[in-house]
């Protein structure tokens, strides 16, 4: 063992030597993790990995590139008959050349009712089939898949959102397109049973029984003519104020078989592979979640006729006669593609079905909610007798002006003519009822008597496919060119000066005219399309027109490369808005082709009658209570606990039905009242006494302000004193668990809560949390809040540019500084947080604390001399010791820890910016900005996604902005942990990212209510548990999107997000290195001045060091100046102590 | 005239006489009393309050303490930060107030010279930035610090910079610029209200002023139309000077809170940081109470600066 570790250090040594005297960028950086101890958490993706799904062949190209090969016979691949899984350790020359399958993979018996043995694929898995071609062959590829979850144990737990995967043939991505192939899950409403007033019915344990929207109970409600007028039953449970309630979504478990397509929607039919003759491999590797798989089949996909064939294959067939028209409500859907469409409810049309004047009625399906490629809706229509007949919804697409939205249509789950995949709706402010149709044909369909008929509707671009398809190709294209003229000219390009840049890169000038030709046409189809030319062509002129004349004049372009930067942000924008296709549904009818559509819209009057009665309502309807399904304090026992938020109205509601549907059936004996708040009222409520048990969404330092002035309530205070707080650690001997004189239990319902082990103690809700989470919120000793949410700073870097420069991500600050050089030489910019944001990081990484902390023993001895009556201290008895601890403990200058410590109040005194290391990091993210000129202020968003600024230093939540703001960049970047300082002892590598949280607070007005006081602890750790933030998290996605992924302070909560496998892994080595800064009286001063030093450093090039040390007395001054305000020791006074002591004993080491 | 001797009622007391009084007015009273009581709740109060509430400490959660006049102590001896804002304040009103108020007269007054059309469309056109709530914040992306900003990025391809400024977090630049936009929003009520001043100036009056011998437009400016806008001047100038107290919104909207080195720190961010901050009550009711007095120490001197016009 020594020697082993004799060879390692001398690795390291010589590797330090090489790091100090070269820059051997990529080849050192990727070494040092192999050489130092594997901290947990470092986390790096291999670029090499990384470089064989970065392929810039669109699939157009591939095709072109392959045209003259043909379908072959179809092969059903022996999904079982993978290859082995790669052997670890050092593999043979030969072996290197094979493509292994990887990570989790098993094979089950049976799942569902697959009736056969099923492959399940992990969500880090890589899973290879050696195929043979007698000769070369294209094929699609048919694959059948599980909706449903399952958990087969660790990496085969699917979680509810759609796999998704790449496919691999030979070990590398063939094109674009097969970078991220998804199979979707299917999702049922879960309705509940009501009674008459339209209330959900409870069982006795508070649960609810459901039926589904795919089951014969709600499809003999829905198919019944007779309850589908406008005023007929409804299915949907009502709250208190009788506004109806959305259903919950269900997961359909089941299997089906689908084509492999483009989920970017590009291109409509399945996606084609060819295989030259020979060995191939082909490979589906995990992006995000598990797949369970039955059969992989190599097919041709049938083609679909035109609507010509579709009328000739049923030429027996009549049109319907009747004047009845059938009519199914959009909100009664079947089927769903995903759990974030749901019913909605619609003001703005009196002839929505149904309308209320006042009350909330879902009248409607999809929206923007139903706006993704490939999202569909199902519903089921029955018709008397077999014929064609028209499907006429009554839709509206009011979001994006002079542009119409595409559908496609499948009946009975096929897509009846090739037509019907490409159907228009026009953009209207109105409400539209038209069949369906192409623009310029209405299609008739032939519909079945004697069965329901299901009608599908899926999100497609349509004609609009080929047009984003070839922008989209234009804009990665330009944003190529763009930073390869930057690399060449600076940030700063100087216009007067001749780059040459037709001889430089005469590529990318002609390039750049063939994008100006490409944008041309493609804006000449726009015009056909859309009938008209319009600010969506005119986005496209103007770009083509910039690239034509920097072709033409290349002197011009270094004036032009501000407008370009600009327009190629725009043409990013318009790509992503145009590829949105927003549609809702209130109704479709199908009817006899012969008679008239429904009137979609009321008449002027009738019109003004609706509004009439909407204003008038308005003076009756409480527009800002949450609505709720159980009444409060139904029995007397209940203690009732109000609960306040700021935040959006939307986030409430999922709150209050989180609370009704998994709060109260649980929690017996305790009534939640959740009310929505204005910011910033909780101080002014506070004073005046009318404030809220428990506040959800305080700031980080709003605990400890709070607490200092015992406006807040301790969670673990153990001297029994409820001004300070209540003792939650061990709720089984506490007194919300006790008897009275009379043997009964005080509180019987909390009794059997706690018994049950329903409510949590202190501890075990503390271990949900990172361990710093807890800093922030703690206070010599007493925690006063649980951190709700937490995010920190990560580095997020551009993979494609990265590769491109051949250089590595960086693991420690030396490597970084490396790649600085290269980076910048490029003319790149680096996004680095100013001042001591940055350098709080660097500090933490070298075990540098914000304030001075420490030295308990010295001032646990100065109190004791200084308290201390006798003149003998060295030989004081342990009684008198025990009572000069006392007087100490009563002037509130020591508390005791966990352990029983007495520990003084020392802590946070004075900042220690002004030690050696923090100076120099200081100084050293100082010089990032001064010497190495990163840029100061700058929009991370947009400078990342044109690639000018490839790395940043950012807030993990940006990942948010980034997945909705530029999907043209997705799978090209990656957020990791940020680079690591080198501990010199250990040589582990220190990458500390520093959090914050937002809190959850007990307030003291449940002070004298203990009681209530527990009822709140309740419903805090309720809130702050797994399942529920899960719940929460999902929730907050599913109404708001993709962006509103919540930071959720709870590890395992946050765990269970639809993260992608290399998304979760590098987020939670992250987290598991975070540090969070405690708070003490008076920090608000910190950032302040140290934004004035830096500000200083950076506007008039003062000195680092002795700036930030010019500001320290201040800042410490105003410590001094808060904590003397609260009676904590501050340096003044133990001055005075130790002055006193010295007097007393004068060979006392008074070090201070 | 001998001044009046007041008659001494020997019949009733002082405070009967007035209740008797108030009787005898009662309509006056009550219709009066819907604003009164509103203005006595939520502006009378609140002054007192804070008056009193200046001799005590109070952080806003806990009972005060009663400190006498340890705030006051304080705020002048051993604030430095007070100091920077009071003066930061003068400077800053001393500049804005009356070049607001000139600005609002010497527009309204050319404007008032054009023709009735024009004179509504140049009105709009000087009143808009004050009705638009926060416009001003468009120079926040005028002066933006990225190097993208207006400002920075045709400063630097003109090459009169060399890198981007922060513009808004520099303090060379930090005063100039939001005395700039101080001065750019001020043409508002005031400007109006001049504008209606104009208008008003009885026509006659220009005439006799001719015949008795104005030379000028300046005279007839000096002697006849201000001396007859009287009202509106006064009301001019007090909105001026409460705007130029009471600027510190639009600071703490372009330059964050508090200002670099507290160089464009008011009195009201003092209050703020005092109040908002640092939950220290009483001495934010301290230094509201001094702010207090400043205004009507300002507006008293504007009152008797006012007499002079026109003599």
């Amino acid at each position: 063992m020594t020697g082993n570790r004799r060879i390692k250090s001398l690795c390291i040594y010589a590797l330090l030597f090489s790091l100090l005297f070269t820059s051997f960028g990529g080849i050192t950086a990727s070494a040092v993790g192999d050489y130092f101890n594997g901290s947990e958490s470092m986390y790096r993706t291999s670029l090499d990995d990384v470089e064989n799904v970065l392929t810039a062949t669109t699939y157009q190209e591939y095709l072109e590139n392959n045209g003259n090969v043909g379908f072959g016979a179809d092969i059903e691949i022996d999904i079982f008959d993978y290859v082995d899984i790669k052997p670890t350790g050092e593999l043979t020359e030969e072996q290197k050349d094979v493509v292994w399958s990887l990570g989790a993979i098993t094979t089950v018996d049976s799942l569902g009712d697959s009736n056969g043995p099923v492959l399940i694929c992990g969500d880090n898995s890589i899973v290879s089939w050696k195929l043979n071609f007698e000769e070369a062959a294209r094929y699609n590829i048919l694959i059948e898949y599980y909706t449903g979850n399952f958990d087969f144990g660790d990496n085969m737990v699917a979680k509810s959102s759609a796999a998704e995967r790449y496919v691999l043939v030979d070990g590398k991505v063939p094109y674009k397109e097969a970078r991220s192939v998804k199979f979707e899950k299917i999702w049922a409403d879960a309705y509940t049973y009501l009674d008459d007033n339209g209330y959900s019915i409870r069982n006795e344990d508070g649960t609810k029984d459901t039926y589904l929207s795919n089951g014969s109970q709600f499809l003999d409600f829905v198919l019944n003519q007779e309850n589908m007028s406008a005023d007929s039953e409804r299915l949907f449970a009502n709250d208190l104020n009788g506004n109806e309630l959305k259903p919950e979504k269900t997961l359909v478990a089941q299997w089906i078989g689908d084509y492999i397509n483009d989920s970017t929607g590009f291109y409509s039919e399945p996606l084609s592979f060819y295989f030259s003759k020979g060995e191939h491999t082909l490979s589906l590797q995990a992006i995000r979640e598990p797949l369970a798989i039955k059969s992989v089949k190599l097919v041709k996909a049938p083609s679909v006729g035109t609507y010509e064939d579709y009328l000739n294959s049923h030429s027996d067939a009549n049109d319907y006669t009747g004047s009845e028209s059938f009519k199914i409500q959009g909100e009664y859907s079947v089927l769903t593609s995903g759990n974030t469409i749901y019913a909605l409810n619609d003001r703005s049309s009196s002839y929505s079905e149904p309308q209320d004047p006042s009350l909330i009625r879902l009248n409607q399906i999809g929206g923007d909610k139903w706006q993704y490629v490939g999202q569909w809706i199902e519903w089921q229509i029955e018709v008397p007798e077999s014929g064609f007949y028209y499907i006429i919804p009554r839709s509206q697409q009011n979001f994006y002006s002079g542009i119409y939205v595409s559908r496609k249509v499948y009946i009975n789950g096929e897509l009846p003519f090739a037509e019907a995949g490409n159907l228009r709706f026009s953009y209207s402010t109105e409400w539209l009822a038209e069949p369906l149709n192409d623009g310029t044909t209405n299609f008739k369909f032939y519909l079945e008597a004697g069965k329901p008929n299901t009608i599908r509707l899926e999100v497609v671009l349509g004609d609009m496919a080929e047009v984003l398809r070839s922008v989209e190709t234009s804009l990665s294209n330009l944003n190529g060119y763009y930073r390869k003229i930057l690399m060449i000219t600076g940030p700063d390009a100087d216009e007067y000066r001749d780059y040459g840049f037709d001889k430089l890169i005469p590529d990318v000038l002609k390039g750049l005219r063939k994008e100006s030709e490409r944008l041309t046409a493609v804006s000449e189809e726009l015009t056909r399309l859309v009938g008209e030319k319009g600010e969506h062509s005119s986005t496209l002129d103007r770009v083509s027109l910039t690239c034509e004349r920097m072709s033409m004049y290349p002197s011009t372009i270094a004036s032009q490369m501000k407008t370009l930067k600009d327009y190629t942000a725009s043409l990013g924008t318009w790509l992503s808005n145009t590829q949105n296709q927003p549609l809702s549904i209130d109704y479709i009818s199908v009817q006899a082709v012969e008679s008239e559509s429904p009137n979609p819209e009321p008449g002027f009057f009738e019109n003004l009658w609706y509004e009439i009665k909407k204003f008038y309502m308005s003076f009756f309807s409480d527009y800002n209570s949450l609505g709720t399904t159980s009444e409060d304090g139904d029995s007397a026992n209940d203690v009732s606990v109000v609960v306040w938020t700021a935040s959006s109205r939307d986030q409430a509601q999922i709150l209050r039905t989180l609370v009704d549907d998994n709060f109260t059936p649980n929690y017996e004996g305790i009534a939640v009242d959740i009310q929505l708040v204005a910011a910033g009222t909780l101080l002014p409520a506070t004073l005046a006494g009318t404030g809220p048990d428990i506040y959800l969404g305080g700031a980080q330092g709003d605990p400890v302000n709070y607490a200092i002035r015992s406006a807040i309530l301790s969670l673990n205070h153990k001297g029994g004193n409820t001004k300070i707080g209540y003792d939650f650690t061990d709720l089984e001997n506490s007194v919300w668990n006790s008897k009275n004189e009379s043997g009964e239990y005080k509180y019987p319902a909390f009794n059997r809560l706690i018994e049950s082990g329903t409510i949590k103690d202190f501890d075990e809700v503390k271990s949900w949390f990172a361990d710093e989470a807890l800093i922030p919120v703690t206070l010599y000793g007493e925690t006063y809040a649980l951190p709700m949410t937490m995010s920190f700073a990560m580095m997020f870097y551009r993979k494609d540019i990265f590769v491109e420069l051949g250089i590595e991500v960086p693991n420690t600050w030396d490597d970084f500084y490396d790649i600085m050089y290269s980076l910048q030489s490029n003319s790149l910019d680096i996004g680095f947080p100013q001042g001591t944001g940055g350098s709080m990081f660097l500090m933490y990484q070298e075990d540098e604390p914000l304030y001075d902390m420490g030295d308990y023993d010295y001032y646990l001895d100065l109190f004791r001399r200084y308290y201390y009556e006798g003149d003998d201290y060295d030989n004081i008895s342990s009684e008198q010791l025990a009572e000069v601890d006392q007087k100490i403990s009563d002037a509130g200058l020591t508390y005791i820890d966990e352990e029983g410590n007495t520990i003084p109040k020392t802590d946070g005194m004075t900042i220690n910016l002004d030690s050696d290391v923090s100076l120099a990091k200081f100084k050293e993210v100082c010089q990032f900005f001064t010497m190495y000129d990163f840029p100061i202020t700058y929009d991370f968003a947009n400078r990342f996604r044109s690639g000018e600024m490839p790395i940043a230093v950012q807030d993990f939540t940006s990942y948010n902005t980034l997945i909705i703001f530029a999907p043209e960049i997705n799978g090209l970047w990656e957020f990791t942990p940020l680079p690591g300082t080198i501990d010199d002892e250990t040589r582990e590598i220190h990458n500390n990212s520093v959090g914050g949280i937002s809190t959850i607070m007990m307030m003291n007005g449940v002070s004298s209510k203990e009681d209530v006081a527990l009822g709140s602890w309740a419903f805090m750790q309720w809130y702050l548990n797994a399942e529920v933030q899960s719940i929460y998290g999902n929730e907050m996605v599913a109404l708001l999107g993709p962006s509103a992924k919540q930071p959720t302070s709870n590890m395992n909560a946050l765990a269970n997000m639809a993260w992608s496998t290399e998304e979760y892994n590098n987020l939670f080595s992250q987290f598991n290195s975070v540090s969070c800064t405690p708070e003490f009286p008076g920090s608000y001063i910190i950032g302040r001045y140290t934004s004035f030093a830096f500000l200083d450093v950076v506007n008039s090039n003062a000195e680092p060091v002795s700036e930030l040390q010019s500001y320290i007395p201040d800042i410490n001054a105003e410590l001094a100046r808060k904590r003397s305000e609260f009676g904590l020791p501050t340096t003044d006074s133990i001055k005075e102590m130790v002055e006193v002591v010295k007097n007393k004993y004068p060979d006392w080491d008074g070090r201070r | 005239m001998a001044k009046e001797k007041a008659v001494i009622r020997t019949d009733m007391t002082h405070a009967q006489w007035t209740i008797n009084e108030m009787k005898k007015n009662k309509v006056g009273y009550f219709m009066v009393a819907p604003f009164f009581i509103l203005f006595f709740i939520f502006t009378v109060l609140p002054v007192l309050l804070s008056f009193v509430l200046s001799f005590t400490t109070f952080n806003l959660l806990e009972f005060p303490d009663f400190v006498f006049m340890d705030n006051y102590i304080r705020l002048f001896l051993d604030d430095d930060i007070f100091i920077t804002a009071i003066l930061n304040t003068f400077k800053f009103a001393a500049i804005t107030g009356p070049g607001s108020y000139l600005l609002s007269m010497l527009f309204a007054w050319f404007i008032n010279e054009l023709r009735p059309k024009i004179r509504a469309v140049a009105t709009l056109m000087f009143y808009a930035p004050s009705i638009s709530g926060q416009v001003y914040l468009i120079w926040t992306i005028f002066f933006s610090a990225d190097q993208y900003g207006f400002v920075n990025a045709w400063g630097m391809k003109l090459g009169l910079l060399n890198e981007p400024v922060l513009w808004f977090q520099n303090e060379d630049y930090i005063f100039p610029l939001i005395i700039a936009v101080a001065l750019w929003t001020s043409l508002g009520t005031s400007f109006l209200t001049f504008i209606a001043g104009f208008q008003v100036v009885d026509k006659a009056l220009y005439e006799a002023g001719a015949v008795d011998g104005v030379k000028n437009r300046w005279q007839e400016l000096w002697y006849i139309t201000l001396p007859t806008m009287r009202p509106q001047m006064m009301l001019g100038a007090i909105l001026a000077i409460t705007g130029s107290f009471g600027f510190g919104g639009v600071i703490t909207a372009l330059v964050g809170f508090p200002s670099p080195n507290y160089c464009a720190h008011t009195i009201m961010h003092h209050l703020e940081d005092y109040g908002g901050q640092r939950f220290e009550m009483g001495y934010a009711s301290a230094i509201a109470t001094i702010l207090f007095f400043m205004m009507i120490g300002a507006n008293m001197l504007v009152t008797k600066m006012l007499r002079k016009v026109g003599t």
